[in-house]
């Protein structure tokens, strides 16, 4: 179980607040960490990792005292970073290779062996002989899943995983963690929505710095049954519609805009009652339409 | 405008691009400061005439900075080409409509503008250079705009273009930077090749037009005039384009334009994809994967061989690897050829001096910055960061890897000396000296410099202040040179400089060297101590430098803290050693004798002083503990009209004089640091009367233990210096002298007053100098000299004259007792060492026994059938040999040169010893020969007067006899190529001069110009009255008149006047030519036509120019009117012997240009003009022309 309590990191002297106590209890299984692009997802993130330190706080994992015990956290810490790059005329068994030495699994049989089935469990077997500066992005993210899986890692961490993945490239990505996560904290975190609702048994909502809300997506989501509207108008009347309501979303339809409210009786105005969806809920609490 | 607008667009963002690249700034930044530190570094080392403001300096210069442009060129220009592949920006490139000629001529024009201007920042650094303090005016000389501005038109612009349109064409193609610094080595190579091919030391005249054509930086054809130059002429005069030069920048210009048309169609307009690599198998099995705690060591080899791994894929990587060897099998050739001797690793060693170790520190610079940046450079540091190794681990893998790479550098060097010597079939493979030279002499150096090239990083956070910070450590011992703080202990990761020896080995230098080591090794480990602590993982990229003082309270701390006092203490006693117990600075001898000159030169200049007539000495000499003592004295004789009671004795700075005893002798005056005495005698030596001096002296090594740095300007070894084997001695060092000589006062005017002495020398007054010996005052003919010397038991001491015995002291040492009765100039070197020794023979002549090293047996059997010869020859013209047997002995590197005593020669190992007869014939030898034999002839029996022209006699005759015996033994094309070769050398050594040149009759110091101009004029003169043999009767007779002569002695007056009562009149007029003025001439055959006639025979029609030169003593030339007799000659075939003359007649020239036609019954294949070069002229090469014609 990873815990992490009253964890808070500014940056400079008097400077950006990038986590601001920050409490969170997870158990095995994937936990989802959603927010905004600069709410401090990546900062939580890189410091779980054991690559930078917070400015108070502590975080354990299980037995672990991940701050003050970074080399014991790093045995069984995976960490695939947003956008990690590759070494150029590097070939994807070679690094592997490289990475399970530099893990202590010794070499020989074991190790072959190791690499092989990660390779084989991305499926980028065809290509183990290939430079990793020839891969595409969604290869790129499923050589980093290999990485992180060479030994069984306690707590794998992996940071917006699935931005600029195709959509196929994106479920089978998803498809991979969901497999992955079996008997560890895996912590995905993402401004996608879609990729906690689907994955996550539970999730955290994270703005500027903050946890807004934690707990299981599904109900998270119940709370807001009865108060998501949906409406069409014309194109031209959304600045009026801005005004008058709580918006949540909107997005254009058959030559009008579709519009998702929250409220609790909008019916009188022309709304219809809608189910509500975890995008509603982290449009509610991030403000994301301004 | 359809096309310009785009093409303006693309360059402005182009613009934008390449000045956001801090490479770009770097080049930019380096080009401009080596430019200011090399012009500060030429200038405060400055010697002579040769002005850093100078013409042909600026044209030398920018030549070899295009050199250096070609890596600037290719990082530059190659980056834009491959930069789309790089960024996968090609799709969005290619799909904007712009054009092959937009987009490919675009980058190019921006890039190949940043390449110019890096190599254009060469002038304004040069200039500020020239203003740095400490560089005296006289070296700077006046700033002429136009000769930078011809140095930019004719070698940076056309260099930086060629080499920017040779990696655009590449780059262009393959999209591939690798590609195109592989083509800029290429390039280098090319030009290196062609001076190979035309030699270095030695050129290969016969091919030099088209060496020059082939020659992609101007650099061969710009020495077609520039060569033959004298200093004051370098100076003014840039090398003109026209000629060979004009054509080699037409013909490259030309080549240039081709390649960057290529580049523009050669520039891909469609996508290149990546290309994957053939599937290749792995035998893979699904297996459970434990999960392992590493342990300490296993990933620190892992993360070493990959760091490795990665090095030696990175683009370019074995191309500067085999750049490298090709440089280092280069300097091979250069090192060996020029000597014709065998390869052997003692030579081959040293050439990691040229371009080696300069490649290496910049590999070095960059790699460190590359090792420590390369994570974050790819974005895989937080994969690496997050695995659970230790920091260091990850710093020491690092820098394993950098020091493997000074490693695999050193191996290299190894193995391209091994294969060069394989290859000129010479297999004594010394792989342990190989290994202790490179490895424990060498590579240290780099090691440390590796260490502190990545801690420098670390440390400072920044990658190329870094890299700048560490370029500025290695380049500060310019500085520390320049301002004298020579010794090692303050010069990061040097060690004490020293040569090896073939004989000695590294001998006594090891102790030096191994505390150096130890020393440097301690600072290395303190500053790889803190790079260490201060490497950091994470993204929180915080300078090492912030990180240090938190992380210095750690155990690691306490590391750097034993690690920085054990290299304190260290230090401490290194420089305790050195300076307390040895001396340091080490004895400077131009110092020494600027300030002996001032003590005593005007109170002592021309006092009267006895002469020693007699020597008689016992020498211990101790090989093993590295000392002598000796005990000995002079008879002295007051040949001059008036009483002695005083007397001036002076010893070399670095000799212990014990005791000085006198009868009625008393010391008044001394001044132990100039090692001089005055004493007064209580009863004045009567002119006429004689006298006793008896001495003791000593020369013991230091207790502690001498450093040296490679600039400091003094040997490692003193003069009076006992090695273990091969030392060399000359007798007078070792003994005082008497009375003041003026070889001690230095003669050029900038030498003068840098030591603060009145600029202008004087040479003595005729009056007083006509009874002294020039260069010896106190030794006149000595009569009788008496040696005896003892050394280790396992070692032999040979000396000149008569070994009277020999024999086994009581402690089991060895004695040597040697005797010269008849007279003799006093002078004896004594050599000692594990000698073995051969004896030749032939009837009629003294027998010469060679004494050399077990080990070099090679060349001993042809060097005494060379001496014997030279023998035969000088007996025969010039009557009975001073010597009853010849000794040539082998000394050690130390002791540099050759010479010969009293009928001894000896040779450093590394001259005749070692010559590759099969290579060269034997000819070095046979000169060796011939000018010892001059010298023993001329030298040993002619004491020459110290007045004005003495180096005529002293040095002119010796040199002039050897070479007319060089040119009656050689076949005529031979002798012919190798004086060409001397008179090149000469005129291109005349273009560098450090003193002006005198006429022959002022000569007083030893010149070049004396001996190679000299030499071939004798030959002229020779030529003139009958051939060689008629000159040598000349020279014997004046031989048979001052034999043994005492004072006065003769001058070079007295050997021309000679030589007018012995060569027809009709020829007197030259002799002014030679021996009153400087003169040169130029003279070449400009045209030459051959047709047949009707009757059989041929019309031959050439046109010459000729002209005379007398020239001041920098060089400016001042033409006179032609009055040499000049020979015209027309060849039958390619030889210059007798039987290839077809036709010879002799004229002196009245125009400067005239034409002459001949009738000849049989075909001519070439006509010349002094065609076997006996008259100085610079440029040689134009005095045979092949006739053209039907």
């Amino acid at each position: 179980m990873l815990v992490v309590e009253r964890l808070s990191k500014t940056y400079g002297r008097g400077g950006v607040r990038a986590l601001s106590d920050i409490d969170l209890e997870i158990h095995s299984g994937m936990f989802g960490l959603l927010g905004p692009n600069g709410a401090g997802k990546s900062t939580l993130m890189r410091t779980l990792a054991t690559l930078q330190l917070p400015s108070t706080g502590s975080v354990r994992l299980d037995d672990i005292d991940v701050l003050n015990e970074p080399k014991r956290a790093r045995r069984v810490v995976g960490y695939l970073p947003q956008d990690a790059g590759v070494y150029p005329r590097v070939t994807a068994w070679e690094m592997l290779d490289y990475l399970a030495g530099l893990r202590g699994i010794e070499r020989g049989r074991s190790r072959r062996a190791a690499i092989a089935t990660q390779l084989e469990r991305v499926n980028l077997a065809d290509v183990a002989n290939r430079r990793l500066d020839t891969f595409s992005g969604g290869m790129r993210q499923r050589f980093g899943i290999a990485t992180v899986f060479l030994v069984k890692p306690r707590l794998v961490i992996v940071d917006e995983p699935t931005a600029g993945l195709d959509p196929t490239e994106r479920r089978r990505f998803q498809t991979m963690l969901a497999e992955a996560s079996e008997g560890c904290v895996l912590l995905i975190s993402s401004h996608i929505v879609e990729d906690i609702a689907g994955l996550c048994s539970r999730m955290a909502l994270l703005d500027e710095g903050r946890v807004k809300l934690q707990g299981e997506p599904r109900t998270l989501v119940a709370e807001l049954d009865g108060k998501i509207w949906s409406r069409r108008i014309a194109i031209g009347d959304l600045e009026s519609a801005r005004s008058k309501y709580r918006l949540l979303s909107w997005r254009p339809d058959a030559g009008e805009l579709l519009l998702r409210a929250h409220g609790a009786s909008l019916g009188p105005e022309g709304f219809e009652q809608a189910q509500p969806d975890l995008e509603d809920l982290y449009n509610l609490h991030v403000d994301a339409v301004g | 405008m359809t096309l310009l607008a785009p093409l303006r667009s693309q360059m402005a963002a182009e613009w934008r691009m390449q000045r956001r690249r801090p490479f770009v700034w770097f080049c930019l930044f380096a080009y401009f400061l080596l430019a200011i530190g090399d012009t500060v570094q030429a200038g405060w080392s400055a010697e002579g005439g040769i002005l850093i403001n100078g013409a042909d300096q600026i044209a030398t210069r920018s030549i070899i900075y295009s050199l250096l442009g070609v890596l600037v060129a290719a990082g530059l220009v190659s980056e834009p080409f491959s930069r789309d592949r790089a960024h996968a920006s090609a799709g969005t490139v290619l799909t904007t409509g712009a054009g092959r000629t937009t987009l490919a001529l675009g980058r190019f024009l921006v890039a190949a503008s940043l390449v110019l201007v890096s190599g254009l920042l060469f002038i304004p650094g040069v200039i500020l250079g020239s203003l740095a303090p400490g560089i005296a005016p006289e070296f700077v000389g006046p700033l002429v705009p136009q000769h930078y501005a011809a140095a930019a038109a004719i070698f940076i612009v056309p260099n930086f273009l060629l080499v920017s349109a040779v990696a655009f064409a590449v780059a262009s193609r393959t999209q591939s930077q690798a590609s195109a610094y592989a083509s800029a080595i290429a390039l280098v190579s090319v030009w290196i090749t062609v001076r190979m091919v035309l030699g270095q030391d030695v050129l290969r005249h016969n091919i030099f037009a088209t060496a020059a054509l082939l020659d992609p930086f101007g650099s061969i054809a710009s020495a077609e005039f520039a060569m033959g130059w004298t200093v004051a002429e370098s100076n003014q005069r840039f090398p003109p384009l026209t000629g060979l030069l004009l054509a080699n920048r037409a013909i490259w210009l030309g080549i240039a334009s081709l390649l960057i048309a290529a580049g523009v169609v050669g520039f891909p307009m469609r996508e290149r994809l990546p290309r994957a690599r053939r599937k290749r198998g792995n035998t893979v099995s699904r297996a459970v994967v434990p999960t392992a705690v590493p342990n300490v060591f296993g990933p620190l080899g892992t993360m070493t061989a990959w760091e490795c791994r990665t090095i030696l894929r990175a683009p370019g990587a074995f191309l500067v690897l085999l750049l490298v060897a090709f440089s280092l099998w280069w300097s091979s050739a250069s090192a060996v050829t020029h000597r014709f001797s065998l390869p052997s690793t003692d030579l081959l060693v040293h050439n990691t001096g040229f371009y080696f170790d300069k490649i290496l520190v910049l590999a070095i610079v960059w790699l460190s910055g590359d090792l420590i940046w390369r994570e974050r450079s790819n974005r895989v540091d937080p994969l690496i960061d997050v695995l659970p190794t230790r920091d260091w681990h990850r710093y020491a893998s690092k820098l394993a890897a950098l020091v493997g790479v000074v490693l695999v550098f050193w191996t290299l060097s190894i193995i391209v000396g091994l294969l060069y010597q394989a290859a000129n079939g010479y297999y004594d493979f010394e792989l342990g000296l190989y290994i202790t030279d490179s490895f424990v002499m060498k590579a240290p150096y780099y090691v440390f410099l590796s260490v502190l090239a990545l801690t420098a990083q670390v440390l400072i956070g920044r990658r190329y202040i870094a890299m700048g910070a560490v370029l500025l450590v290695y380049l500060s011992e310019v500085v520390l040179d320049a301002i004298g703080l020579h010794h090692p202990v303050y010069r990061y990761g040097r060690s004490s400089f020293f040569w090896y020896s073939l004989m000695d080995g590294y001998g006594h230098f090891w102790r030096a060297h191994l505390w150096m080591l130890t020393y440097w090794s301690l600072g290395a480990g303190a500053v790889c101590a803190l790079g260490g602590l201060a490497f950091s993982r994470g993204h929180e990229r915080t300078p090492g430098y912030r990180l240090l003082p938190s992380r210095l309270r750690s155990r690691g701390g306490l590391a750097v803290l034993v690690l920085a006092v054990a290299f304190t203490a260290v230090g401490t006693h290194i420089w305790w050693q050195s300076t307390v117990h040895a001396m340091w600075p080490r004895i400077n001898d131009d110092a020494m004798k600027a300030e002996v000159e001032m003590a005593y030169g005007d109170r002592w200049r021309n006092v009267p002083q006895p002469r020693v007539v007699e020597m008689r000495s016992e020498l211990d000499l101790y090989p093993s503990m590295r000392r002598f003592e000796l005990r000995g004295s002079f008879v002295l004789h007051n040949p001059h009209s008036t009483a002695i009671d005083r007397v001036l004795i002076l010893a070399e700075p670095w000799l212990r004089v014990d005791s000085l005893d006198m009868p009625s002798g008393r010391i008044i005056e001394t001044d132990a640091r100039l090692n001089a005495w005055v004493l007064r005698l209580e009863e004045p030596l009567a002119p006429g009367a004689e006298t006793e001096l008896a001495f003791e002296t000593s020369w013991s090594p230091p207790r502690g233990f001498a450093v040296h740095a490679e600039n400091d300007g003094v040997p490692e070894v003193a003069p009076t210096e006992v090695l273990g084997n091969g030392t060399s001695l000359l007798n007078i060092q070792l003994m005082p002298a008497v009375g003041y000589t003026d070889r001690v006062e230095h003669k050029p005017g900038w030498k003068r007053r840098k030591f603060g002495l009145d600029p202008k020398w004087s040479p003595p007054d005729p009056a007083i100098g006509i009874g002294q010996a020039h260069a010896t005052f106190h030794l006149d003919w000595v009569r009788r000299l008496e040696m005896t010397i003892t050394t280790d038991a396992d070692q032999s001491v040979y000396h000149p004259g008569r070994l009277l015995d020999a024999w086994f002291t009581d402690d089991g040492r060895r004695s040597f007792r040697y005797l010269i009765d008849r007279p003799s100039r006093g002078w004896a070197t004594l050599v000692s060492g594990r000698f073995i020794e051969s004896r030749f023979g032939r009837p009629g002549i003294p027998d010469v026994v060679m004494a050399h090293d077990p080990d070099h047996t090679h060349a001993v059997e042809p060097f005494a059938d060379a001496l014997l010869d030279a023998i035969e020859h000088f007996q025969d013209r010039y009557g009975p040999p001073p010597f009853d047997e010849f000794r040539m002995v082998e000394q050690s590197l130390h002791f540099d040169g050759m010479g010969v005593r009293s009928g001894m020669g000896f040779a450093s190992e590394i001259l005749g010893w070692k010559t590759d007869v099969r290579a060269g014939g034997g000819e070095d030898l046979h000169e060796m020969a011939a000018h010892m034999m001059g010298m023993t002839w001329f030298g040993d029996q002619i004491i020459p007067a110290n007045v004005s022209g003495a180096k005529v006699v002293h040095a002119g005759l010796p040199f002039w006899s050897a070479q007319l015996y060089l040119h009656q033994r050689r076949e005529p094309g031979l002798d012919r190529r190798l004086r060409m070769q001397h008179l090149a050398e000469a005129f291109r050594g005349r273009s560098s001069l450090i003193d002006e040149e005198s006429p022959f009759l002022d000569e007083f110091k030893d010149s070049t110009m004396l001996r190679a101009k000299g030499g071939g004029q004798m030959l002229y003169l020779a030529n003139l009255i009958g051939g060689a043999e008629h000159l040598e009767r000349s020279f014997a007779s004046f031989l048979d008149r001052w034999r043994y002569r005492p004072s006065p002695f003769p001058t070079a007056r007295d050997f021309v006047a000679h030589l007018r009562h012995t060569i027809p009149p009709e020829h007197h007029n030259q002799l002014a030519g030679i021996f009153e003025h400087i003169t040169t001439w130029s003279l070449g055959v400009t045209d030459a036509t051959i047709q047949p006639r009707g009757d059989g025979r041929w019309d031959v029609t050439a046109a010459f120019e000729v002209a005379q030169y007398r020239t001041t003593g920098w060089g400016e030339k001042n033409r006179v009117p032609m009055d040499a007799v000049v020979e015209l000659v027309l060849y039958r075939d390619a030889g210059y012997g007798p039987e290839s003359v077809l036709h010879r007649e002799r004229i002196v020239p009245k125009a400067t240009t005239f034409e002459r036609t001949w009738v000849l019954e049989e075909r001519p294949l070439r006509v010349g003009i002094d065609p076997l070069l006996f008259l100085p002229d610079p440029n040689p090469r134009d005095n045979i022309r092949f006739l053209k014609g039907s």
